[in-house]
């Protein structure tokens, strides 16, 4: 079976500091993944590699099967992004903010509408879909992004620190929302630096520590990493 | 192509929902500086049409004199002639010796006149007393003439007989064509920084590179909504002016098509330069910084374009084609064949720009 993403001996450098050192993992279809660590462990750069952001110095990295530096388009048609600290256009509603990323998809106009409204229900998104997105609350602006990731119904979604900053009704709805487009046979591969936010939502942790895999777990390993946040369990 | 119209419809349903940034940045100088220049125009008109303000020292000795500076002269009377020129309450001081009119009868008369050399008060205050001078002299001249049995002919063998042409524009000729260049690159700098680095500064621009738009889509897009933002900034200064300087009749239609091609020429050039410019910027600010020497690259061209003007590749040169253009089109002088050359050659720049762009654009991509 072809893995949803799948990371080999992948490599970053940003001038002389190796961001990334050799890092290898996988995400199988149907599956929740966390990369953990602290700030600073190469988290968010592995994302972004394979968000098509960042290019590898060293290894590879694929995304449902293609290449993130050979084959970038298709990618990028099979993943959907959610990045830590994303903005929105703040001067267009949540319905026209998915209306112009759905066309950058190439969504037809029947199937982007048909398409939207499925998400602002799925997402509860209808009682603000309607206003400037600059009038959003945080919670607001991630169900937005993950609207947005999830347009184009990409296999594979990568999220940075998706529950960030969400108080906890928010960020439990996020999780459930995460859990269930596992259930329908999507990899899911997040980032996180706090264990119990890992364990609440992923099927398997990869610990990233200093540009390095050190380690799986499955949930009641986490415990065996209490460095991570106030919070461990 | 549906992803460059839905960017551009993007930015723009963004450009006009920001009220105040249109109003501020985009129809207040397009109304503001027209009705400066306009102002200015007008003063200048009216330096020429106000007499000039000319301390006379010794007024009684040449009445004659002054009965010919009328409408031309407002004689002023100070305590201290010098003083108030330096302090620019007269624009001249004019100097009338004892026996002025005997010496000016016999020939040889000296009239001394002090302005202030770098005014441009003082210095048409010295053309009107020039001309003051000449309407006095002239009856002396012919009075010796017709002494001695000559004809003034014999003084001037050589005429010279003006006949005045419609064209060259004026004011206009000079204005709009500047207004032309340095709006198209006006508008199009400040939404490329926007749409580029404000889009990084604002968190939305990674969001937009990891989606599957093609990257030709996407500077497409995005450079169509600066070059709009150029052309309507550059029109709305044009006819603002055009409105302001109340010109009857007013241009034609064709040199109306013919401005606003230079309109589009110049925007397309601009947007295309400003677009890799915000590309390369980490912010707003820094995009707007990278454009001021686009800007002034621009105005230079326009500066030197009176210079290039019979110079047979003007026409192909970007940014200095559109101000001939529109120069041509305002003046009149407008050929088919310049018209073509600059769309043709402007369009070309952008291209050529523009993949400048979308190699920046995967550049990022690569790099980062």
């Amino acid at each position: 079976m072809t893995a949803a993403v799948r990371v080999d001996g992948l490599r970053k450098r940003y001038g002389r500091v190796e961001v990334l050192r050799g890092v290898s993992f996988s995400v199988q279809p149907g599956e929740v993944v966390g990369l953990l660590g602290p700030n600073g462990a190469g988290k968010t750069t592995t994302l972004r590699v394979l968000a098509t952001l960042a290019r590898p110095s060293g290894g590879s990295a694929s995304v449902w099967g293609w290449d993130v530096v050979r084959h970038p388009d298709r990618v990028r048609a099979c993943v959907g992004v959610v990045p830590d600290q994303a903005g929105v256009y703040g001067r267009l509603s949540a319905r026209e903010t998915l209306r112009y990323y759905g066309a950058l998809c190439g969504l037809r106009r029947a199937e982007l509408d048909r398409r939207i409204e499925q998400l602002v229900a799925w997402l509860g998104m209808a009682a603000f879909a309607d206003r400037p997105a600059g009038t959003y609350s945080r919670g607001m602006r991630q169900r937005l992004h993950l609207a947005r990731a999830l347009l184009h119904d990409p296999p594979v979604l990568v999220l940075d620190e998706p529950t960030a900053g969400l108080d906890d009704p928010t960020a439990q709805a996020v999780r459930d929302r995460l859990r269930a487009l596992a259930r329908e046979g999507r990899g899911v591969l997040l980032t996180t630096h706090l264990a119990q936010e890992a364990q609440r939502v992923c099927d398997r942790v990869v610990v990233l520590w200093d540009g390095e895999a050190r380690a799986e777990l499955v949930p009641d390993q986490f415990a065996r990493w209490p460095q991570f946040g106030p919070d461990r369990p | 192509m549906r992803v460059a119209w839905a960017v551009v419809a993007k930015e723009l349903v963004d450009l006009v929902r920001d009220r105040r940034a249109l109003l501020v940045g985009l129809l207040l100088p397009a109304v503001a500086v027209p009705a400066v220049s306009e102002f200015l125009q007008a003063n200048a008109q009216r330096r020429l049409q106000t007499p000039a303000r000319v301390a006379v020292v010794g007024t009684h000795r040449a009445p004659a004199l002054l009965q010919a500076a009328r409408g031309l002269l407002e004689p002023v009377t100070v305590a201290d002639p010098l003083d108030a020129l330096r302090r620019g309450q007269v624009d001249a001081v004019l100097v009338i010796p004892e026996g002025f009119e005997q010496a000016a009868r016999r020939g040889g008369a000296e009239l001394t006149l002090k302005y202030r050399a770098q005014d441009p008060q003082g210095l048409v205050a010295r053309e009107k007393v020039l001309r003051v001078v000449a309407e006095y002299a002239l009856p002396l001249v012919d009075r010796a003439l017709a002494q001695k049995g000559l004809s003034r002919d014999l003084l001037t063998p050589v005429r010279l007989r003006e006949e005045p042409t419609g064209g060259g524009g004026g004011w206009l000729g000079f204005t709009i064509p500047l207004f032309v260049v340095v709006w198209a690159f006006g508008g199009a700098a400040v939404v490329a920084a926007d749409v580029t680095a404000g889009e990084r500064e604002r968190g939305t621009w990674d969001l937009l590179l990891c989606s599957p738009a093609s990257r030709w889509g996407i500077v497409a897009g995005k450079f169509a909504a600066c070059s709009v933002a150029g052309f309507a900034l550059a029109t709305a200064a044009v006819a603002s002016q055009l409105a302001l300087s109340g010109l009857r009749p007013g241009p034609s239609a064709g040199q109306l098509a013919a401005v606003a091609a230079a309109s589009l020429c110049a925007s397309w050039v601009a947007a295309s330069g400003a677009l890799g410019l915000g590309l390369m910027a980490r912010s707003a600010r820094e995009a707007n910084q990278y454009a001021l020497p686009l800007y002034l690259a621009a105005l230079a061209t326009a500066a030197a374009a009176d210079g290039l003007r019979t110079w047979p590749g003007a026409s192909f040169v970007p940014v200095l084609n559109a101000f001939l253009l529109a120069q041509a089109a305002v003046g009149g002088g407008l050929e088919a064949g310049r018209l073509g050359a600059a769309l043709a050659s402007s369009l070309l720049a952008a291209g050529i720009l523009l993949s400048l762009a979308r190699h920046l654009l995967e550049r990022e991509q690569r790099g980062v």
